[in-house]
């Protein structure tokens, strides 16, 4: 899972002592890592350091100061796992723009992230790795439930695309109406239609019907577009 | 983005003082202004009736979708000035790379945080703990902050 050095421990920062710092830190010392959790509240600290033997240091993730105390010149991963999308957003730019490692790289980034709408930004500012529970609760649901007429099956790539399932509504627009005559464009591309117990390559004469499935690689605005051709008006 | 009127068009997170001043002198230079704060209180720091009535916008400008409300999609400027320094910078990244406004600028209070956004991650900001600390600083003394800090050494003497 993770590059190894000498002896394969590596050094974690981590930024926002909640649930989730708070059990990452635990399972990353069992394994045997060297790890710094930051958080501000210092009866949280104190509550985290009776659990968690002298690992919580009091200090803000995103001042370079704090960084700088805790060793981010030597880190190999930064974490941050607060509940502020812009709190975890700022701490992964600081260890990235404000230290230098000795072998001349950046510490990797690990960022968690609420709002769904700003995992492109994340990925675009060059956060190395972005986890978002909205959007695995979302994926979830998604491949769970039978009745949602829309699921995203990849979380968007720096440019927002993404592959998704949309299944056509029984009054939907674009029901009944070939696939070429639909005028979606190079901002949908049509990849796999699922009918009942049979699936198709997409062809451009085919007519969409009620009930299909179609899968696509869409960029934002071809997601916006294929919502309003195959979703219903109840939607 | 084409402006069929040639107004140009401002959009300002944060309705505290400074992003209250602005919204009403943009105003009366004729831009079409768009200001957001989370809280709809702030709104009352507009003087002028038709900013406060039809140009406001409640929501948290971290989130896309409220700055697609306050049309950041037409906006040739877009100033983060909440009291927040992750929020402004946050923001104004998103208005920068994912809207692509013309001008960005945003407040950071933190010098070392606003140093680092200004020279490694191209986001224009301004510091106000070091344009308020110069200014009180070179009132006293004479002499700018920064050429005391540079050298190690006082310049100017405290006027007494």
């Amino acid at each position: 899972m993770m590059p190894a050095e000498a002896n394969g421990r590596q050094y974690f920062i981590i930024g926002g002592g909640g649930q989730v710092g708070y059990f990452l830190t635990k399972a990353l010392l069992e394994a045997g890592h060297e790890v710094v959790l930051l958080d501000k509240d210092p009866a949280r600290i104190d509550t985290l350091n009776r659990e968690l033997g002298d690992v919580v240091e009091r200090g803000d993730a995103c001042e370079v100061s704090t960084l700088d105390r805790v060793g981010a010149e030597r880190a190999d991963y930064l974490l941050a796992v607060t509940g502020e999308d812009e709190d975890n957003l700022v701490m992964c730019q600081m260890a990235k723009a404000g230290f230098t490692r000795s072998n001349g790289k950046a510490c990797r980034t690990i960022a968690r992230v609420n709002n769904i709408a700003n995992i492109p930004l994340f990925h675009k500012l060059g956060i190395d790795v972005i986890v978002s529970p909205t959007q695995n609760i979302l994926e979830a649901i998604g491949t769970e439930l039978p009745l949602p007429q829309i699921a995203q099956i990849s979380p968007p790539d720096n440019d927002g695309v993404q592959l998704i399932e949309v299944r056509v509504a029984a009054d939907a627009p674009a029901r009944g109406k070939t696939i070429e005559s639909q005028g979606w464009g190079s901002s949908v591309r049509p990849t796999l239609l699922i009918r009942g117990t049979q699936n198709f390559t997409p062809e451009p004469h085919m007519a969409l019907q009620p009930g299909d499935k179609l899968f696509a690689v869409v960029t934002p605005e071809g997601r916006s577009v294929l919502k309003r051709a195959l979703l219903g008006k109840a939607t | 983005m084409a402006k069929p009127n040639g107004v140009q068009s401002v959009c300002i997170m944060g309705c505290g003082r400074v992003g209250a001043m602005l919204a009403e002198h943009f105003h009366s230079m004729g831009y079409a202004v768009h200001i957001i704060d989370v809280n709809s209180d702030a709104f009352r720091r507009l003087n002028t009736k038709d900013l406060r009535d039809n140009h406001t916008t409640q929501g948290d400008g971290t989130d896309p979708s409220v700055l697609e409300r306050a049309d950041i999609t037409h906006a040739d400027i877009f100033i983060a000035v909440t009291n927040g320094d992750n929020r402004n910078v946050m923001a104004a990244q998103i208005a920068k790379h994912q809207f692509n406004v013309a001008q960005v600028i945003c407040r950071i209070y933190d010098p070392k945080r606003h140093e680092i956004y200004r020279d490694k991650l191209g986001i224009n900001s301004i510091c106000p703990t070091l344009i308020g600390a110069d200014a009180i600083f070179s009132t006293l003394t004479g002499s700018p902050i920064g050429a005391s800090l540079g050298n190690g050494k006082q310049q100017g003497e405290l006027l007494s």
